[in-house]
């Protein structure tokens, strides 16, 4: 907060216009009388101006609205300001003195404030003209009002309600602002409570609301009724949209109000849009219970208005398009109900034989409206057709069987499937034609400036592709034969040219490829050759490179989608991989990557059939694909070429003989061995070699090899890891060496450079290889025998001596996944790695919480399982390093960063479970308990963290737990020091100290009821959270005398009803309540 | 199911050009479609395109300056590419990421019609099992790329405007042609475009190999010395006649290299960019059918790789004999017994070859 001093003794800002700072400072000087015309022109400043003297302006606004009696000359500027911004200015500084010190203030003044703002109102809103003119400082009034009466109602104010009601009787825009003024109301109530109020306050407010409902809804219902006023109407039924969310059932469905909305307003354009929103949150309500009938006779009434209001006929698609806004959005409306009635209701219309037609013709709406070129109406459509179609199918699994005379069109699931037949048609078209994108690989350039593959990351459009896909999916097994016929017609019409374009076409082979395994082998069987010869035509027959690439992606992606068919035709499945490898020579763009693309998903989905010995062949494909490995390659990009290694890997996988895999992987190694081998050989003998660019180069491209060869071959793969592991190791060795020199003689910033970059990459890639290779291994024991101990002499030191720049975070990744493996295993070496690695890598970090984040984000992973894994050994390292090591995950709990600060508290939370039962317990928790309580406290109450309030919660209630079972074996306190008795005792003390001294305006009731939820609620999560958040809201108020409102008697009360709960629980566990502690029973 | 096989393997591209060497050698079939649709014969195509050379007017000057530099040059595309497309269709399209270097290289169709004049016109150049790269020394540092354009590496090398001694503004460029073997790390010289700032793009062939050589003698620097200034060894490759002697004599003794086929040049021809009827390839094993010459056992033990594009055309041509040739293990042929069944093939190819002769004219 700006003092006055700072002002002054800011250079710069105070010399650039003296004159005006000083004339500006005598604002705040609050004995004076206020200068209105200089507060205006202060405004103006700010908001018009720039520089230093709006850096000013800046400065005094902020500073005035911060006093104490700011608010007491809010009047006055709202009676004689000339400027609307200051008015404004001044009702901020009301709102803000309501939101948080309505409570001290003395009564007399709260009155003098309602009676203000409440006559301002009125001034304003009983006039049509003023009404609008004034709309937006008139809805500033009415949010003050309604920060009012959430304090003043129904306490202090039980009149409000008659009050609001009976004023709005008098004058028609005066009940206009009146209705805004109950919409607010009901959202803040309703909508926004949480958080916002405690909990038994907001349950006590919106029972207040609910009780006096009627006389609320007896003018609504009069306006409707009555009023000839447009706006008037308008307003209404934009509250009464609001209070349908909650308001008791009765007034919806025991009164006129439906049929009103029907007959009187859903056909006037002006209010067709609210209405049939309000319509639809009725819709929504799940009542069919008692009121079944009114909700068949809605859906009746209002189809028929639809009806005459937008004839069956219509063409939506083109109205949409050429449509006005509130066109548009009446047309979402009418999606948005169809789609909320159906899926509440449907059953219940379906079982009136009366209302088939209707439904049919809502149905046949929402086909319609589906082809509307606009994606969130499209969601909406979709959304209500995958619940339908699946439905459907779920009513009887079995597919529709081949022999029409099997089906008994009297059997309720095929009944069913009959009659929506036609429907079913059509909304089988609308997938085909409109199918979204699958998730893609596509090709990108890093930041390294490399060339990568990386999976499309739009989750909107992702999700889209699911919900389709399984929409069509049911679909299909509804009827397969009308979706083969669709999607072939589609296909020929493709061919003869009237729908061809590339839009087109790929969005028909998605839909195509969607449906794999939908169908019956045989009957898919012939769906895909008959496609792909169709496919194969066309790519004859078009003209130009662009074209034939863009159906030769669309086969090759259809191929790719159906494995099934590849696994049961082999010689079509080696025809295809062959013509894979002939595209791998093409020079057009993209046509490679599609390549490299549909044979790693190919060699995923049909690995299998690549190392057996086929029919008719004499040797495994495989073993051809190895032989001519060098051919096949030798126009890809680097990148594809690690594609294709890691496809060919998967192959390898599937073979299961040990003998015959090594053998493969030898083969499959051979290329880059040899270049592997080549550069080692000439490294032995010239070590600057390694400071060859085009050698770094060549390396940093065989380890990427090796790695992707690694994540799909798994733990076979070691055959090769031990080929070259230890000159693996010295070429890692050698390189940290050439960095650490350059950083010695260039400074940090060659790091930046390709050559330095490059070796880099090498380490980088060197230590992925391991993880790769450990995270898949089977054999722990090899890996602490034979792996770790050079593993851990190459990297440890090397990341300890070297500058933070060049420090590679994958170290910290390695050693996370190792032990990780190895668990028990490795807590003999764990001290020796926290050695290396803790202190630097902390100092790192510790400086504020944004740089290295990746760096950050692996240490903290690596704390967390050691803690997990290795705890035992976490007792062996020296104490000095154990008090960083709790204050460093203290420091994680700080941070903002969400993924960080979770990490910290698992870590936190996982501590404190394994010291309870160790037996290093005493010394741990007397040094650190009371800390860490207090560490967690301030991170809770501090309410930047919301979002990790579950895991707060949680450790939080698991720490009192121990204090209040006695779980913890030493005293937390010193007993000559402090009275007291047991450390549950203490505890509380100690924490409501903490409080009262961070949060002085909290009343002493106010902490005790905090404390004893604490307690009382630590078994309950959810509730333990939820005691906390109420906790958080209560900070941001100032209470003063009257802490009535925070109704902590009935807080109270709960929490008592908990403990007794809980006590009753734990008493009928025998044992388990201190003897001392039972209720006195009949004595011997 | 067994016709979609044969539509899938043999019309299925995209590159409508049936005598494009990344794919299966042609079978008749594919031919006869092409010449169907207008495609034209080989040999018709050769005497097109040698009469055309001459009208060529292309700024040689100015796109050697430009491969030299880095800029963009216009992309020829291949002939056959100029099909009129259906749509650009931008929305759909995929990003295309600039490569100046695409397309540089005069590229090969498999030979199938045997040039009357082979012994007289034309050369013939044994490739080694390496990979074709384009290779521009200048502004100090000699670059490799790939056939479609991308960046393979860069290193100095005693080429003209290839190291640091040149300086990055010097006029003296250098554009080659090269087959790189990683084994010997040695580039193999196929062909030379420019020399020390002076295009030859327009001069025949014949022109080029000697200028090359003499060049290559002129050299303070013997290129195919590996040193710090120079690691890899720039080696030319031999160039010789196609007399039916000359070639039994390479083919009867091992080769230096291991061997991936055989590429023929018109002795008139320019350097081309992209596919061009001038240029012609074959695999060592379809000689004997093709050309009627025999292949010794020698020769044949230095062409270790047997692919699946060559392979296809001995199950084609032994005409129904598929099951036997599998029979016989699969890529490892007996020789005697092959030669054999390819004459036969050959000659029923021969008599069909002259009825099309007959036919167009």
């Amino acid at each position: 907060m700006a003092g006055s001093a700072d002002l002054l003794t800011s250079p710069g800002t105070y010399n650039a216009a003296p004159a005006f700072a000083d004339k500006a400072m005598t604002l705040l000087d609050f004995n004076q009388k206020l200068d209105i015309a200089l507060l205006d022109s202060v405004v103006a400043c700010f908001y018009s101006s720039t520089g230093a003297e709006q850096q000013i302006a800046g400065r005094i606004l902020h500073e005035f609205k911060e006093h104490a009696d700011a608010w007491t000359r809010v009047d006055a500027i709202l009676e004689f300001s000339q400027d609307q911004q200051t008015k404004y200015f001044a009702l901020q500084i009301l709102e803000s003195l309501i939101k948080t010190r309505w409570k001290i203030l003395p009564r007399q003044q709260c009155e003098g404030i309602k009676k203000y703002i409440v006559g301002l109102i009125i001034k304003y809103s009983s006039d049509a003209d003023t009404l609008l003119e004034q709309k937006v400082y008139l809805s500033k009034l009415n949010i003050i009002l309604v920060q009012i009466v959430k304090h003043e109602w129904p306490r202090n104010w039980p009149t409000f309600i008659s009050d609001i009601v009976g004023s709005s009787k008098t004058n028609k825009s005066l009940c206009q602002n009146n209705m805004s003024i109950l919409k607010l109301l009901s959202e803040e109530v309703f909508d926004f409570s949480s958080g916002q109020m405690t909990q038994v306050k907001a349950k006590h407010l919106k029972d207040s609301m609910c009780g006096e409902f009627s006389q609320i809804f007896q003018l609504c219902s009069f306006v409707m009724d009555n009023s000839q006023s447009p706006s008037l109407i308008s307003e209404t039924l934009e509250t009464l949209l609001k209070f349908l969310t909650w308001i008791p059932l009765g007034y919806v469905f025991e009164t006129k109000l439906i049929s009103t909305l029907i007959y009187k307003f859903l056909n006037v354009p002006a209010f067709r849009n609210v209405t049939l929103k309000c319509l639809t949150e009725i819709a929504g309500i799940q009542a069919e219970e008692q009121y079944s009938e009114q909700y068949i006779v809605m859906f009746s009434l209002v189809m028929t208005q639809l009806k005459q209001m937008l004839p069956l006929s219509t063409n939506i698609r083109e109205a949409y398009k050429k449509g006005l806004d509130s066109e548009q959005f009446f047309i979402q409306n009418l999606a948005l109900f169809i789609c909320t009635f159906l899926k509440e209701h449907q059953q219940l219309i379906e079982s009136k034989a009366e209302m088939q037609n209707t439904l049919l013709e809502a149905l046949h709406y929402l086909v319609l409206i589906s082809v509307v070129e606009e994606k969130e109406i499209f969601k909406i459509c979709l959304e209500y057709w995958n619940h339908f179609a699946a439905g459907l199918y779920r009513e009887n699994p079995f597919s529709a069987s081949h022999s029409p005379l099997l089906i008994s069109t009297s059997s309720p699931p095929h009944h069913r499937r009959q009659v929506f037949h036609p429907v079913l048609s059509k909304v089988r078209l609308v997938m085909i034609s409109r199918m979204a994108k699958p998730e893609e690989v596509i090709v990108v350039e890093n930041d390294q400036g490399e060339v990568v593959r990386e999976t499309m990351k739009d989750t909107d459009a992702i999700n889209m592709y699911k919900t389709m896909r399984e929409t069509l999916v049911y679909l299909t097994h509804l009827d397969y034969s009308d979706t083969e016929q669709l999607m072939t017609d589609k296909l020929y019409r493709q061919a003869n040219g009237s729908e061809w374009s590339w839009k087109n076409l790929n969005t028909l082979c998605w839909a195509i490829g969607s449906i794999s395994g939908a169908m019956h082998e045989e009957d898919e069987k012939r769906f895909l050759v008959t496609v792909i010869k169709e496919l194969l035509s066309m790519c004859e027959q078009k003209k130009g490179k662009d074209n034939k690439a863009i159906v030769a992606s669309n086969i090759m992606y259809i191929v790719g989608q159906y494995p099934r068919f590849l696994r049961a035709h082999w010689k079509f499945l080696k025809t295809v991989v062959n013509k894979l490898f002939e595209f791998m020579h093409e020079t057009h763009e993209g046509v490679q990557d599609m390549a490299c693309d549909t044979f790693i998903k190919i060699a995923q989905k049909c690995r299998r059939h690549f190392v057996q010995l086929q029919p008719q062949e004499v040797m495994p494909f495989i073993e051809e694909i190895l032989n001519n490995i060098r051919a096949i390659i030798c126009d890809l990009e680097p990148h594809q070429v690690h594609t294709f290694y890691e496809a060919v890997g998967y192959m390898i996988s599937a073979q299961t003989d040990d003998v015959a895999r090594e053998r493969l992987i030898e083969k499959y190694m051979a290329l880059p061995n040899e270049l592997w081998d080549s550069i080692i050989q000439r490294a032995t003998s010239d070590l600057t070699v390694l400071q060859n660019p085009d050698c770094i180069k060549q390396l940093g491209h065989v380890l990427k090899i090796n790695v992707r060869a690694c994540s799909a071959v798994g733990h076979p793969f070691v055959i090769q890891l031990a080929r070259i592991y230890l000159d693996l190791l010295n070429v890692y060795k050698c390189l940290s060496e050439n960095i650490s020199n350059a950083v010695m003689t260039g400074g940090e910033h060659v790091t930046k450079q390709p050559l330095i970059a490059g070796m880099r990459t090498i380490k980088k890639e060197t230590l992925k290889f391991l993880s790769c290779w450990v995270s898949k291994c089977h054999d722990t024991i090899m890996v602490r025998e034979h792996f770790l101990p050079p593993l851990l002499d190459a990297i440890l030191i090397d990341y300890n001596k070297n500058v933070p720049q060049a420090r590679e975070p994958e170290v910290l990744s390695t050693v996370t996944c190792i032990v990780e493996k190895l668990q028990e295993q490795a807590i003999t070496d764990v001290p020796t790695i926290m050695e290396a690695l803790f202190e630097c890598t902390l100092e790192m970090l510790n400086k504020d919480m944004e740089e290295f984040p990746e760096h950050r984000l692996h240490f903290f992973c690596m704390l967390q399982c050691f803690t997990q894994h290795c705890f035992p050994s976490l007792l062996q390292i020296p104490s000095p390093m154990f008090k960083l090591y709790v204050d460093s995950v203290i420091w994680a709990l700080k941070h903002t960063m969400r993924n960080v600060a979770e990490i910290g508290l698992n870590i936190l939370y996982s501590l404190l479970q394994k010291f309870s039962t160790s037996e290093q317990a005493p010394v741990f928790f007397k040094t650190y308990f009371l800390d860490l309580m207090q560490h967690v406290l301030a991170v809770v109450t501090d309410t930047s963290h919301t979002a990790s309030l579950t895991m707060h919660a949680t450790i939080l209630a698991y720490m009192f737990q121990l204090v209040e079972e006695d779980k913890i074996p030493v005293l937390l306190f010193d007993p000559d020091a402090i009275k007291a008795v047991t450390n549950a005792f203490f505890l509380q003390e100690y924490v409501a100290t903490l409080i009262k001294q961070a949060f002085g305006h909290l009343s002493d009731a106010q902490i005790k009821v905090f404390i004893e939820g604490l307690f009382y609620l630590n078994k309950n999560i959810p509730s333990f959270k939820e005691h906390l958040r109420d906790f958080l809201v209560q900070i941001k108020e100032y209470t003063g005398e009257d802490a009535s409102d925070l109704y902590l008697e009935e807080r109270e009360r709960q929490l008592l009803e908990e403990q007794t709960k809980k006590r009753q629980l734990l008493l009928d566990v025998p044992g388990m309540i201190n003897p001392h502690d039972r209720p006195d029973e009949m004595q011997e | 199911m067994d016709d979609l096989l044969d539509v899938f393997q043999e019309s299925f591209s995209v590159a409508s050009d049936p005598l494009d060497t990344s794919r299966f050698y042609p079978s008749h079939a594919a031919l006869y479609k092409a010449k169907r649709e207008g495609y034209g014969d080989q040999e018709s195509r050769r005497r097109k395109a040698l009469a055309e050379q001459s009208q060529r007017r292309k700024n040689f000057l100015d796109h050697s300056r430009r491969i030299a530099e880095g800029e963009p040059v216009d992309d020829d595309e291949d002939e056959m590419d100029e099909g009129g497309y259906d749509e650009v269709d931008s929305a759909s399209a995929r990003p295309k990421r600039s490569a100046p270097y695409r397309n540089q290289l005069m590229l090969s169709e498999w030979l199938v019609d045997v040039p009357p004049d082979l012994s007289d016109n034309w050369y013939l150049v044994v490739c080694p099992i390496a990979k074709r790269c384009l290779v521009v020394a200048a502004r100090g540092v000699t670059t490799v790329y790939s056939r479609t354009g991308h960046y393979i590496s860069s290193f100095p090398s005693h080429i003209p405007g290839g190291c640091k001694k040149s300086g990055p503004k010097s006029s003296e460029y250098s554009i080659l042609d090269c087959f790189y073997d990683s084994q010997s790390s040695t580039y193999y010289i196929l062909d030379l475009m420019c020399w020390k700032g002076h295009p030859i793009y327009d001069s025949e062939a014949e022109f080029r190999f000697y200028w090359l050589e003499s060049k290559l003698s002129e050299c303070d620097f013997d290129l195919s010395r590996q040193t710090r200034t120079n690691p890899y060894k720039f080696v030319s490759l031999k160039r010789h006649d196609c007399s039916p002697e000359s070639i039994t004599r390479i083919l009867s003794l091992p080769s230096p290299y291991p061997v991936d086929g055989f590429l023929f040049f018109h002795k008139k021809a320019n350097y081309s960019l992209g596919r061009t009827p001038l240029a012609l390839w074959l695999k060592p094993h379809m000689i004997p059918e093709v050309l009627g010459i025999s292949v010794s056992q020698e020769f044949l033990d230095c062409c270790p790789v047997i692919d699946s594009r060559s392979k296809k055309m001995e199950t084609e041509k032994g005409g129904g004999g598929k099951m036997e040739i599998e029979k016989e293990g699969g890529g490892k042929v007996e020789k005697g017994k092959r030669i054999k069944k390819m004459e036969e093939g050959k000659k029923a190819e021969d008599c069909s070859r002259m009825e099309d002769t007959m036919n167009e004219s």
